[in-house]
Parts: structure tokens; sequence; C-alpha cells
């Protein structure tokens, strides 16, 4: 795919592209196919496809046309003009709605590659580039794009769409908007005051004047900055609802050997997706599937079982790799055989406490998204499931319950063999899974609440986590009077920058308009 | 024939203000008792400098250190050292740029020290890093100095005559550039930044080479020969036309391409006026006609000098006065080491400044006579003038609400009446120019000795140029200065410097048939001048481009204080700085700031204690009882803000006396000047930041020799902050390592800190997934 791009090296962008852009490919036949044609030379190339005369459409009105190539027909189409910049691209965009069948396709597509030299087949995601280039989407919307055509669920799809309408583009921008606002008038202080007389020195009493040096310089920037930094700290503490929406919750079923895992994996992926016999340690490595529960992606892992020892190495790997997806989990179903209770609790609260005390802990020097694959296990994140109800009689072990009970979630007993049980235990992991992505009490299924999450990704996080530390040395410095201007500037120059780059780059430039606008100066 | 030309250099040994003789290598052919000035004009240079001004001087002198035989031709020999505008060099942004300048052995700041009459360090209440030294001159001194320093320069020649054209060769086929931007040079470039970094990687392949040097540097159209100059009638001479051969020519004609000059809505051709004179020195107007074949992309730009006041016109009492700092803080790292104070100091020979404002009486004559201004060239007649240095009439009509702004009033030399209204500028005519500066407190009997004017004048966009300077359309020529769309002497002379230095070592190499030697650039994290540089040739500017500190991404890293440490060494590797006394004087600094700040470090008390004996506000008052027991270094408590070497040291001296095992000399510091003390000081105080911007730079030096896989895909997904330009250039060229990436003109530092972390989790993810377990995915 980007071969293409490697290797030719006169690839202009006022090149005219265009491709199909319904799903399927040219080789299946669909009901309706669309081909966008993007560039100058769109225009010309439909003018091209129609008898000599005919007038383009009106502008984003759909006309009826017939399509000849060498004066044969083609197909009868449905066409649409939308001069740039009002498109989606922001050029002179064309779109063709044929019918899909393979010939009428391939056609078409081969008629306008022959219509015009300018114009070649689109690279994958080019119009979405191009929109970005000509400024009709920032760098937020092209994620949010590329969330809403990989979206398997509702809340994925809802998210994607806020995230598109510009919502959370608007919010960082208002926020860089702040911190340049205040940058700019440090800037000022810093290249321009002397000649303007900003904060003046020399006093009798070293507190009055650091007092009145610090409002001089500052003036209402330093409450600004505050209330700004208390705005994303809140937006920081959303317990990744954004991010766990987008990728998936991660749901991780842990527990000693043969306690029914893979059964209750296979149960919930409605196929045998995973080797289940009655040999403790089938499973040695953790398989995954995707889930849909109640409108959000979840991922679910299958572990191998977790006993205290073991002299198999095979088997050491597997509890390792077991323990390592635990403390990724957003969410773990503990699980274990109810005709080996005490057993199974003993190993059970070892493994908890150390899973939930080993969060955060990520040893991986530096990643480049600066926060840790930190899980968001907190202690109502497990739930436990004692397995094998059906081979118990009554109530015998309701007694039993491990030490970390007040941690739990809830209690289920289930039988993978008769189903038992199965269905109340799925309603309740589908409320977990829907409150840990609200933010709020259960719903029934997720909901828009118009005020989604604003981090939708770990590279987000990271960024305003850095701005909201500088932030905080921001604070300090900018109390110190006139001195230490130039540390708290590269505080807000710190924080603006990390903010920029979620939307796009930062420049030096921005803060020089703003200061050039707001203050006067010049000698 | 033509006796306007030439003074000839003669070694005359008369540097009086350069306590040590100069070591120079001494030029091949050179013949130092030519008599004959039409001689000069026969002779072949290695490089011309064009211009006699900020530019013209630095680079000049530069090319001729690098031991270039060079030449400087000027229209007027006295004009060369003219301060055109303001009677001041420095300030904030621009101090920092002449400490530079200096720390590579030119001459603006030496000279200013010199001619210097009234001394302030501007931002002195505010950190160092942002502190900017600045000096108001005595005109005459400025130039008679700056003259005297040229005449007697090592290996210079300087040559009165007006450059008509340039001499070319244009052969038809490629030719390549002289000073290439290659592999190797940019390695060494960016392996002695300030950050001490060694270069990492040595290893040169020459099809990386090739495709660099096409990515950086494209082939030349055509190669400098030399210029075709006019000298200069007189009484008894005829104008007469000259071929005058060079390797490599830098042109620093400031306003002079097709300058023109308005008063009201009068507009003349010329350059600028004569000082204090009606009359004008002519414009170039048949270079600007080669720049324009050869297709450098021209703009218009304007900028505005104020009236000139009569000081005795002035009712001083009425304004604020504005006094110099004594001791004053020269620009020279020598001077300063030596604690030496500049000639006018000593001599207390110095002026005092004064401070007026404009009212709103002043601001109603300048609307009322908006329709007098001149109608410009540029930016559909308004002109294109710079934003932070705006004219009068444009602060009041962006700050309606402001009833008054600052004026400076600053004399003009000791031997004087001549004022400068600084922030007057507004090329009314004159009559009106006399109604406003009347309307002013202390100004309502003055008299204007010459109207302020305005120039609007063509120059280079400079994204035509290398970071070397060089045209990247004729091979040996360099441009510097006003010309690239900058203003400001500082800023001028920056440029000078390094085009004169590229220049000349290449122009020296290529003489004696060795390869192209490595160019002289400056990091933007090593300087200003880098950042000046970096910004002109890879964004170009759209208006007179100035300096501030807030262009600078590592502004706590490049202080007034530490030019020597940061460029020094580098200068003495590129062989532009051979002053002994200079080199001396940096390996003393360097050993005593080490020196200093491991005692710092070495020496802790309890916080209680260091409260105790300096005062519980001053060492951090409430934040520091929280931690009563713990024990701080003295590095750590200097840190603080408020606190300064001083009160520590002074503790520190108190507890060693206390002690009794402490023999008597280990108790007092070494005495030291106080350029020492002060990059001490900084060097603690910004130790956290510097520390920050060393990490974003450190990971990507060492990254710089890394691999970037060929499979990168730059697309706006994976390297969502980099810009549409940087993405499509990574796209064509796709560098094979950080460093090649990081020569790619118009990439960013942080771009390339962005690039290496994506490369490095992308690797790190592909270690993960190899070392992870098979995983199934089914989706349900």
């Amino acid at each position: 795919m980007n071969e293409y791009l490697v290797d030719n090296n006169d690839l202009l962008e006022d090149d005219t592209i265009f491709a199909l852009s319904s799903g399927g490919s040219a080789a299946q036949a669909t009901a309706v196919a669309i081909i966008r044609i993007s560039g100058t030379q769109a225009p010309a190339i439909l003018q091209s496809l129609t008898t000599p005369g005919t007038p383009l459409p009106k502008p984003r009105y759909a006309a009826l046309r017939k399509l000849y190539y060498k004066e044969q027909p083609l197909d009868q189409a449905l066409v649409l003009y939308f001069p740039g910049p009002h498109s989606f691209t922001g050029e002179d965009v064309v779109e063709l709605h044929c019918h899909g069948s393979r010939a009428v396709v391939q056609g078409v597509l081969e008629a306008i590659s022959d219509s015009s030299k300018l114009a070649r087949y689109a690279e994958a995601g080019e119009f979405t580039q191009r929109a970005w280039r000509n400024g009709k989407m920032d760098v937020l919307q092209v994620e949010a794009l590329a969330d809403l055509l990989t979206a398997d669920t509702n809340s994925q799809r809802l998210q994607a769409l806020q995230q598109l309408e510009g919502k959370l583009s608007e919010t960082y921008q208002s926020w860089r908007e702040k911190l340049i606002a205040g940058l700019a008038h440090a800037e000022a202080v810093i290249d321009f005051g002397d000649d303007e007389r900003f904060g003046d020195d020399d006093f009798e009493n070293p507190e009055v004047g650091r007092r009145l040096q610090q409002e001089s310089v500052w003036g209402g920037v330093i409450d600004q900055m505050q209330s700004l930094r208390k705005e994303m700290e809140v937006q920081l503490s959303d317990q990744r609802r954004g991010e766990l929406v987008r990728e998936g919750v991660r749901i991780s079923i842990l527990g000693p050997p043969n306690a029914g895992k893979s059964s209750l994996f296979n149960v919930l992926a409605q196929r045998d997706a995973a080797i289940v016999s009655d040999t403790p340690g089938t499973t040695r490595d953790v398989l995954e599937l995707t889930l849909n529960l109640g409108g959000v992606k979840c991922i679910l892992q299958d572990t191998a079982g977790v006993r205290t020892e073991t002299d198999d190495t095979i088997e050491r790997e597997g509890m390792k790799r077991a323990f390592a997806a635990a403390s990724q989990a957003d969410l773990i179903v503990s699980m274990i055989d109810s005709t080996d209770y005490q057993a199974g609790i003993t190993i059970l609260d070892r493994v908890l406490t150390e899973c939930i005390h080993t969060v955060g802990a990520d040893d991986d020097d530096y990643d480049d998204t600066g926060v840790a694959d930190v899980s968001s296990l907190t202690p109502g994140s497990v739930l436990l499931v004692r397995n094998k109800y059906d081979l118990l009689s009554n109530g015998s072990s309701s007694s039993l319950y491990p030490a970390t009970t007040d941690d739990l979630a809830g209690i289920f007993d289930i039988s993978c063999v008769t189903q038992e049980g199965i269905d109340h235990f799925l309603d309740n992991l589908t409320s977990l899974v829907l409150s840990r992505v609200s933010g709020a009490a259960t719903s029934s299924s997720f909901q828009s609440s118009g005020e989604g999450a604003l981090i939708t990704r770990a590279r987000h996080r990271q960024h305003v986590t850095c701005a909201v530390d500088a932030l905080k040395r921001f604070d300090f410095l900018s109390r110190q009077g006139t001195i230490a201007v130039d540390m708290a500037a590269e505080e807000l120059r710190l924080a603006a920058s990390e903010l920029g780059r979620i939307t796009g780059a930062v420049d030096v430039e921005d803060v020089l308009d703003k200061l050039f606008t707001d203050f006067c100066i010049g000698k | 024939m033509s006796r306007a030309l030439l003074l000839r250099v003669n070694f005359v040994k008369s540097f009086s203000f350069r306590p040590t003789p100069l070591f120079f290598p001494k030029h091949r052919e050179f013949s130092t008792s030519l008599k004959n000035q039409n001689a000069l004009l026969n002779q072949e240079y290695d490089v011309i400098v064009v211009g006699g001004g900020h530019a013209g001087c630095d680079a000049a002198a530069a090319a001729a250190r690098t031991g270039a035989k060079t030449a400087l031709v000027t229209q007027r020999l006295d004009t060369i050292g003219e301060l055109s505008c303001n009677p001041s060099i420095g300030g904030i942004g621009k101090g920092h740029l002449v400490r530079e300048i200096d720390a590579l052995d030119g001459l603006i700041g030496t000279v200013a020290d010199e001619a210097g009459i009234h001394f302030r360090v501007l931002n002195r209440s505010k950190g160092p890093a942002v502190r900017g030294p600045r000096a108001q001159m005595d005109r005459d001194l400025y130039k008679t100095s700056m003259q005297a320093t040229l005449k007697s320069y090592p290996n210079l020649h300087l040559i009165e005559a007006s450059v008509q054209d340039l001499l070319l060769d244009e052969s038809g086929s490629p030719i390549e550039s002289l000073a290439p931007m290659s592999m190797e040079n940019t390695i060494r470039v960016s392996g002695t930044g300030l950050l001490g970094m060694k270069s990492q990687s040595d290893d040169r392949r020459p099809e990386m080479d090739k495709m660099m040097h096409s990515a950086t540097s494209a082939t030349r159209n055509a190669r400098i020969r030399g210029v075709i100059v006019q000298t200069t009638e007189s009484e008894n001479q005829p104008a007469t036309r000259h071929e005058i051969q060079a390797r490599a020519v830098v042109i620093t004609t400031g306003t002079f391409l097709r300058g023109v000059l308005m008063i009201g809505h009068d507009r003349y051709a010329g350059g600028r006026h004569l000082r204090d004179s009606e009359l004008v020195e002519p414009p170039s107007v048949g270079l600007a006609h080669t720049l324009a074949r050869f297709k450098f992309p021209l703009g218009r730009l304007k900028t505005g000098t104020p009236p000139r006041i009569d000081g005795s016109s002035i009712d001083w009492d009425a304004c604020t006065i504005q006094p110099s700092e004594v001791p004053a803080q020269p620009f020279s790292h020598i001077r300063q080491f030596n604690e030496e104070q500049p000639p006018m100091v000593t001599a207390g020979t110095l002026i005092d400044c004064y401070q007026t404002a404009t009212n709103e009486k002043t601001h109603e004559l300048v609307m009322k006579y908006e329709h007098t201004l001149p109608i410009y060239d540029g930016l559909d007649g308004k002109g294109n003038g710079p934003r932070y240095c705006p004219s009068l009439y444009k602060k009041v009509q962006r700050f309606p609400d402001r009833t008054g702004h600052n004026c400076f009033l600053e004399p003009e030399g000791l031997n004087t009446n001549i004022v400068y209204p600084n922030g007057m500028s507004g090329p009314y005519p004159e009559e009106i120019q006399l109604k406003i500066i009347r309307s002013m407190k202390g100004l309502g009997a003055v008299d204007i000795v010459r109207p302020g004017y305005d120039v609007e004048y063509d120059f280079v966009n400079p994204q035509a140029l290398t970071h070397t300077l060089e045209t990247k359309s004729i091979g040996g020529l360099f441009l510097a200065g006003q010309i690239c769309g900058t203003t400001g002497y500082e800023e001028a002379a920056a440029q000078g410097i390094i085009a004169g230095a590229n220049a000349g070592r290449a122009a020296v190499a290529a003489s004696s048939g060795e390869n192209a030697p490595s160019p002289l650039i400056i990091g933007r994290d090593e300087g200003y001048i880098g950042v000046l540089i970096d910004d002109l040739v890879t964004r170009g500017t759209l208006e007179p481009y100035r300096m501030f500190t807030s262009r600078a991404e590592y502004r706590i890293s490049l202080r007034a204080d530490n030019a020597d440490l940061r460029l020094t060494r580098k200068g003495i590797d590129f062989g532009l700085v051979r002053d002994e006394e200079r080199i001396s004087a940096l390996d003393a600094r360097e050993m005593l700031i080490g020196d200093r700040i491991e005692q710092l470090q070495k020496f802790d008390l309890k916080v209680t204690e260091w409260s105790a004996r300096g005062g519980n506000d001053l060492m951090g008052g409430a934040q520091v009882s929280r931690k009563q027991g713990q024990k701080k270094t003295a590095e750590e408590i200097l840190i603080m803000p408020h606190v300064t070497l001083n009160d520590v040291e002074n503790i520190m001296m108190d507890v060693r006396k206390e002690s009794a095992e402490t023999s008597s000399d280990e108790i007092s510091f070494m005495k030291c000047p106080l350029s020492v003390y002060d990059t001490v000081e900084a060097s603690v105080k910004y130790k956290s930041y510097v520390r920050r911007q060393y990490k974003d730079m450190d990971s990507w030096r060492r990254a710089q020799g890394l691999r970037i896989p060929p499979d990168v895909v730059y697309d706006h997904n994976n390297l969502p902050t980099l810009s549409n330009e940087e993405l499509e250039k990574l796209t064509r060229i796709r560098p094979s390592t950080f460093h090649e990436a990081s020569q790619i003109s118009g990439m960013t530092p942080q771009s390339l800190v962005y690039l290496y972390h994506h490369v490095m989790r992308r690797n790190r993810q592909r270690d993960r997934r190899s070392n992870e377990p098979v995983t199934i995915s089914a989706s349900s």
C-alpha cells in the first residue's frame, strides 16, 4: 500500500485522486457502489464521463446521469458535486453512486483513470489526509474518524462521533488558548518588560515587593492557570473511561487449575474456542476473544490455572502469563471449583492481593506514553465465580468466603455444564462493564450522556498529565516574584506544547501573535 | 586614476583594545607593501564581502580570521560601522546574540564596549536566562572604532566602490555547492552541542552522503567568480568599472536593494540617509536585477527611523532620568573575565538617558494626520513592517485605550546635542513630525535636526539559503543581514559571522585544492545564532525578523553569561577563534565554575540549620520546616528562587570557621570574577530545566546513529504532531537514521524527538509481541 508512496517521488499533492469508497472491493458485487473523486480535475472527470455539453450537477444536489466510456454506456448513476472548500477533503469532490456490480465498478474506475492523466487511485486514508491538510479536520478528528470506521460496538460509535464533531478538540483548544494567553503575558514581561515597565522592582520590604511584582507580572494569570489545572485534573480522574470504550474492557478469567475457566470462556464465546479437558493445566497460553456486552467492546481472556507450586517449567511460564494478564485487566473473573473450595480460595487470596498490588508498578523503563499501562483494576473489579455448582449438595459451601470478600463485586454460582446461573452472571458482568465505561451508576445499555470521556487514548492522557504537572510547578514559581518569571514561563511553555501535541503542532508564532495582539509593545 | 578607493591593510599593531596580538595564519601570497590602490582591484580574493554594515563588518572579519584573503567592498568607506537607526547595541535576545558573536571572536561586542557611553542590563530583576546586556553608543566612537579595527585587521582589505553586478560561471552543467552540507559536517556540528555530547555515529556511508547532499543543498545553477564594481566618481577621477575575482561573495546590502525612502508622500530612491544629512546613499538596483534573474524569491519590507531632535531644546527636568549602571557589564568575555571596565566607564564620561511619554494630545495628532503617511508597496499600501517595533501611528491605532506610550530620549554621543527619541518613528511630513513631538512632556520647544523617514526595500526569502547562508542557486554566493529579512544590528552581525566564516573556510579549502570543509552551523540548542538562522532558512519570514528570547526553545540554557561556554570551543575547532587570551580565559572560567559547583555539592547541613543561619524566609520558610531532620547540600539550597550564591557561601564560610579542623586557607573561597559567580548561580538554579532539555535532546542525539526502520509510515496517524511539510519530506527522503532525518530542512527538534519516540515504541511493541503468548482472536 505504501510502496506506492515510497517509489513515487513525484507524488504531488495536487494530484486528483479517486477510489471506491463504499465497502467491499471492485471484485465484489454490492447493490450500490460509491466512487469518490477529489482534486482539481474532479469536475472535468465527471464531465468527461457524461455526454459532451452536460452541465455539472448543482453543487451538493443529487442528479441522475448516464455515464459513458469511449462512447459506450457504463451505468446510470446518481452523481454529486461538492466544490471545494465545502467538501470532505476541502478540494473539489465528485461522488458517483453507481450500481455495485463488478463490471460497472471496474468499468467506471478504468474510465476515470483513463480520462485524466492527473488522476490516480488514492492511497489508504488519503482522502482523510487531505481533509486534514486542508484544515477540515484536526488530529483528534482524524483519530476519531479512524475509530468510527473501525467501531465494533455502539459505545465506540457514539464516542467516536462525539470526538469527530470536534467536541474534544474544542476543549483541548480552549485549554491551550488559555495557556497561550498566560504564556504571552509572561513572554511580554520577559521580552519587553523593561521598556514597558511591567513589574517594577526595588521595594523596601521584599515580601511586599514580591507580592506587587507577582501582581504586575502575572495579573490574573495565576488564578486562571489554577482553575485550568483543576479542569484537567477532573478529566484525568475519569478511570480511563474513554480508553476503555475505545480499546475494549479487558476481562481476565483467573483461577486454580481445572476450575473450568476454559469452559466459561467457551460458553461466553458460544463456540469451542479453547480446548477443554479434565486434565489440570490444559490451558498454557492466554487466549483472547472479543465480546460485545451491552454495546461495549470487551476483551475476554482465558488464562492458565494458577497454583502454589509446580515443577513444570511450561506450567510455570503459563502461570506467569496468567498473572501478567490479570494485572493488566480491567475486570477479573476469579473462578474456583465449588467442590474444591478451600484450595481455590487460598490461591485466589494470594493471587488477587498480588495482582492488585502490582498494578501500576510497571517496570517498563521509559514508554513513549509516559504512563505505564496502568490497569484500572480496583477492589470493586473482581467477581468471584463458583463453578460446578451442579456437583454440590445445596448450600454446603456458602459459608466459605475468601478473605478479600469486601473487595468483590459479586459472588456467582454457575455451572458451565448445565448453563445454570450463566445468564444471571452475564447480566451482572454487563452492568459492571457499563458502569466502568459510563463512569456513573449501572445502566442497562450504553447511552451518550452528552458528557462522554474527554480522554480516549493513552496518548492524550500522557500529554494532559504532563501539562498538569507543569502547571503545578508553575503555581509555585509564579508566586516567587520576577526572579522566577523565566522558569514559570518555561512551565507554561511545556504545558502548552503538551496540549498542542494532542491536536497538532505548537508553534512559537502562536505565542507571538497573541503577544502582539494583546500587548502594546515596541520601542 | 580612481583615487577614491582603498585603505590597505598594513599590519599596524595598534590593537588598542586587544591586549594580546592575534595569531592569524598568514596568507599565502598576500603582500603587505602594496602602494597602488588599483592593485587592490586587480587582485584575486578568496572572499569579497559587499557592504560595510553590521553584517558586513563581522562577515569580513570572520572570513579573514579563517585565513581567507578578504576584501570588504562598500560604497563609502567612511560609513563603515554606521549605526543607521538607534544608537544602541544589545538588549533582551539581542544582547544574547552580541555575547555569542563575541564568544566566536566577532567584532560587534568589543567595539560596542569601546564606544559605549551608557550601560544597562535589561531584565536585571528577572531570572539570569532572560537578562540582556545593552549599551548606548557614541555614534562617532562606534564608527571610528569599527573602522580602525577593520583597517588593521590581518588578511582584510577595504575597497570603496559600488558593486554593480556579480561575475558568474554559468557553464550549464550542474555545479557543486562551495560549502556543501555533507554528512561529515553535520555529524560534527551536532556532536559538539552545548550539552557536551560527542558525536555518536561516525559510520559515513557515501550513498547517505549523496542523498543528504541532495536533500539539503540543491545543485547550483551557477558559481560565483567575483563582482563587477564601479569606483566612486570624484573631482579628478571619473568612475571606472572593474571586475574583481573571488571564490566566494557575501552580500550584506541591508536596505539598499531597490531601497525607497519616504517622508509623507515624498518618495525617493536610496538605501538610507547619510547621518543627519539630506544626502542619501544610492540604492543597489543592478544587484536586485541579478537576484531576480536567478529567480531568488524577493519580497518587500519596510522599516522606519524616528526624527532626531536637538538636545539643547529639551526640558530635561520634565523627564525621568535613567542613569547608566556603574560598574557596567561589558559585552566582551575577555574584558569581563579580566574585570576591566569599558573605557568610557573608567573615564567617567557616561551619559544619562531620559524617559518621557506620549499623551492624548499626541495621539490626536497622530490620527488626525493619518492621511499624510506614505503609501507603501507592501501589504496593499500599508507596508510590511515589524510587529514589535511599530510606528507611533500603529501603536495608537491598535491600542486606542492607551493614553500614553513610553518614549526614551537617548543622546547620540558625547560630543553632540542630537537625541534619538526611541519609539517615535512615523514618517509624517516634517512639519507634522514637529507638531507631534512637541506635544510631549519636556519636548514642547524641541527642534528637529533631521526628520524621521521610512525605507522600503527588497529582501530575499531566506528559505533560498542553506544553514551556511550560502544561496541554493549560486554556489559560493552568501547572503547575510537585513537582505535576508531580519532587522537589527545584532541579528545582522550574527548572520555576518556565520556567512563570513563559511565563505572563508570554503574558499580557503577550494584555493588549496582541499575538499570542502565542515560548515560552521550553530544548533538551536547551542545559541540564539542557531535559532535565528534555523528560523530564517527553514521557515522564512513574513515580517522583519527580530530575535526574542521567546523564540528559543532552549532559553534556559542559552544565557548571556555562558555564551563562551557554549560556543568558544566550537569557534576554536572551526578556526574562528585564535585569540590566545580568549582561549585561556575560557579554560580558567571552566575550571573555576567546575570547582565552585563541586564545593556546593559537597557541603551539606541540616535543613533546620540552613534555616537558622540564613533566615526562615530566605531558605524557603514553610517548605523547609516540614522536612526538619533532612540534610541538604548547598547546591540544593541554592536552587530555591530567592537564595543567592553569596548567601550560601557566607553560611559555608561561617560553618568552616567554626570547625576547628579546617585550616584557614580552606575557609574562604578563591576569589573569582563576577562572570564566574553569575554562571555558577545560573547553572545551579536552572539545573532541573537544563537536565530536562538535555534529556530531550540527548535521547534523540543518541538516537541519531540509530536506524529508522524502512517501513515506517510517515502519516498523521502515526505522527500526528508533525507538520504536513515534515511528513511529506520524510516520505520522500525516507531517512535511514535519525541523523539523516535531522538534516532535512524544516524538521524541528521537537518533531525529531517525537519521531524518535514513535520508532522506539514501535520497536518495543515488536519485541513484546515476539515474546508474547500466541493469542487467538475471535469475535463474538
